[in-house]
């Protein structure tokens, strides 16, 4: 006759599994000593559970090889991918750098001279915005084209691919005249190149009254920057920038780099970006150049809190400084940066910059293509560029952090 | 980052508790080299650091099962514990064996019943897990759910989609029948061989 406690469905396994409370196993183990259908059936379920168990293990741990197999897998085609894209971005980046570094080696006279143009075209624009139609002639020998053209094109008035042709026509001609002038500056040159593309582009569409404007802007602009070259312009920011310009052309121009031909030169349009930064910092050159004239030193403290001191829009716009003849200007590409500098006199991690130099030759090639140059110490710094000069920084925030690199020091000045 | 962590490790409990499998890799890679490196510099080698660790998250994820774990320190600190204590019983073990694979004199007097009851006992589970693979795999999972991981009828029947936890014990009961009925059936063939 069975047992009660074999009577009780899963009394065993509940023993096994410690699952009883322990007066009932003081009990059960007292009645085990002298059960052997109890110490078979206790057997029994011992086994079953230690094979399911083992089972289980066993099972788990198959199941924990085949996931990190996955994984492992998983992550080397991920990295595979990750090499793939990043020599196709690597050659990508070289590409575009070598392009811009051959594309665009200006001598020093046309950055400078890039740089007053813009600053008189912006002048020009807003004078001619405001002022309407009150615009000067055309000099004469282009007036003289474009009256050629106009009786063409009224004598032959159905020829539509002549009439398509001809802005080009015209583009050519008057930038073959501005060649044939010769003896004038490259800032002369490349704006006659530009003149020519917003005439061709004028022409295209619009009447032959507005091509004439066109021209006549253009040619405006040239005598703008003729008076720049000579005598500093009445405005006030245009005459930051040409003086900035005349200085800085001075030492340089000993070295009078060959005067390119037309097609060798870099139309301006092409590169907007550089057009919009000039045009839209000459404030703040003048603004660094003052800030340098009245140094100062003082401690960093909290950037929150300059940042809640300053100006709300001097993270929105990117900031250039030259520093002197030594001839280096760095824009920060603003709204980017998210340092943070602490109770301490430690400079930020990191931020992006560009650098632009009037002698690229002296800056390393990853200054012109990294976002993130300043990453680490600034010592880094220190040795990689331009180990005889002082570079000053511009950040955000509107001040100036000096780093001595002659000295090769870490030290910081702040100035406001 | 601490907040991250912190996350993470009561992310993995969660998953645990679902029956979410995928986490026993994702634990077994985030440990993996802590545990590593401590089997490796007490002696042990890449398979044992492996064995290691793979029984700790065993036990860690019988524990959370069966509603024995607490997470009252980081977990890599509860797993490279648990790691330690299997290493060092395994290292204990090992010590008792000669290095041609039999028991040391001074210890096969006392140890010899035990081992042969051990290989009794190796063979009886692997009769039980032949038989596992017999009886159909939601009776596998199902006895694998409570004599394994310990879980209870409420949660076994949650993970089975059964209709109530009446129905999984009934369910368990009929699995665990059909399971000795096989090694039964077993043990019988295996006698008339002899």
């Amino acid at each position: 006759m069975a047992c009660r406690y074999i009577l009780r469905d899963d009394f065993h396994e509940q023993y096994l599994l410690g699952k009883l409370d322990e007066e009932t196993i003081k009990t059960f183990d007292a009645h085990l000593d002298n059960c052997d259908s109890c110490q078979k059936k206790l057997s029994a379920d011992r086994m079953l559970i230690a094979g399911i168990r083992g089972a289980g293990r066993m099972e788990m741990k198959s199941e924990i090889r085949r996931q990190v197999r996955q994984a492992g897998a998983v992550s080397s085609s991920d990295w595979a991918m990750i090499y793939k894209v990043a020599a196709v971005v690597m050659v990508l980046m070289i590409s575009t750098v070598l392009m811009f570094y051959f594309q665009n080696q200006q001598t020093p006279e046309m950055i400078l001279t890039e740089k007053a143009e813009s600053a008189g075209r912006v002048k020009m624009d807003s004078a001619t915005f405001a002022e309407g139609i009150n615009e000067p002639a055309a000099p004469p020998e282009v007036a003289e084209d474009l009256a050629a053209s106009e009786e063409k094109e009224t004598a032959a008035p159905g020829n539509d691919l002549a009439k398509q042709e001809e802005p080009q026509t015209r583009r050519r001609s008057a930038a073959k005249k501005q060649e044939t002038v010769g003896e004038s500056t490259l800032a002369e040159i490349s704006t006659a190149t530009r003149g020519a593309a917003s005439g061709a582009g004028a022409g295209g569409d619009a009447e032959k009254g507005d091509l004439s404007e066109a021209v006549t802007t253009e040619d405006t602009q040239f005598a703008d920057l003729a008076q720049k070259e000579d005598v500093p312009a009445p405005e006030e920011d245009a005459a930051s920038a040409a003086e900035l310009a005349v200085k800085s052309a001075a030492p340089l121009a000993a070295t009078s780099a060959p005067q390119k031909s037309l097609d060798e030169l870099q139309p301006i349009e092409r590169v907007p970006v550089q057009m919009y930064r000039y045009e839209d910092n000459r404030e703040i050159l003048s603004a660094a150049k003052q800030s340098f004239s009245t140094k100062s030193t003082t401690t960093i403290t909290s950037t929150a809190e300059k940042r809640a001191s300053n100006s709300a829009t001097a993270e929105q716009i990117p900031q250039v400084f030259k520093a002197g003849d030594n001839s280096i200007e760095i824009y920060l590409i603003a709204g980017i940066p998210q340092y943070e500098v602490d109770e301490s006199d430690s400079l930020p991690s990191f931020f992006p910059v560009e650098i632009l130099s009037y002698e690229p030759e002296k800056i390393e090639m990853n200054w012109l293509v990294s976002h993130r140059p300043f990453s680490g110490h600034w010592g880094d710094l220190i040795l990689q560029l331009m180990p005889e000069k002082i570079l000053h920084v511009v950040l955000p925030d509107e001040f100036v952090y000096e780093i001595d690199l002659k000295n090769t020091s870490t030290k910081a000045v702040l100035q406001k | 980052m601490l907040k991250l962590k912190i996350f993470n490790e009561m992310d993995f409990i969660e998953r645990i508790k679902t029956n979410d499998r995928a986490v026993l890799g994702e634990i077994f890679l985030r440990y993996r080299k802590m545990v590593f490196s401590h089997i490796l510099s007490h002696g042990g080698s890449k398979a044992d650091a492996e064995d290691m660790l793979q029984e700790a998250i065993i036990v860690l994820w019988q524990n959370v099962c069966s509603g024995k774990f607490e997470l009252r320190s980081k977990l890599g600190t509860y797993i490279m514990a648990v790691a330690k204590n299997k290493w060092m019983a395994e290292q204990r073990k090992r010590s008792r064996y000669t290095s041609d694979g039999n028991l040391s004199l001074a210890e096969k007097e006392d140890e010899a019943p035990s081992s042969l009851d051990s290989l009794l006992a190796d063979e009886q589970q692997e009769a039980v897990q032949a038989a596992l693979q017999k009886i159909g795999d939601n009776c596998r999972k199902l006895l694998m759910l409570f004599y394994f991981e310990e879980r209870s009828m409420a949660e076994i029947a949650g993970i089975m989609k059964f209709a109530g936890p009446d129905v999984a014990k009934a369910k368990k009961y009929q699995c665990k029948k059909s399971l000795e009925a096989v090694l039964k059936a077993r043990m019988t063939e295996q006698e008339r061989g002899i």
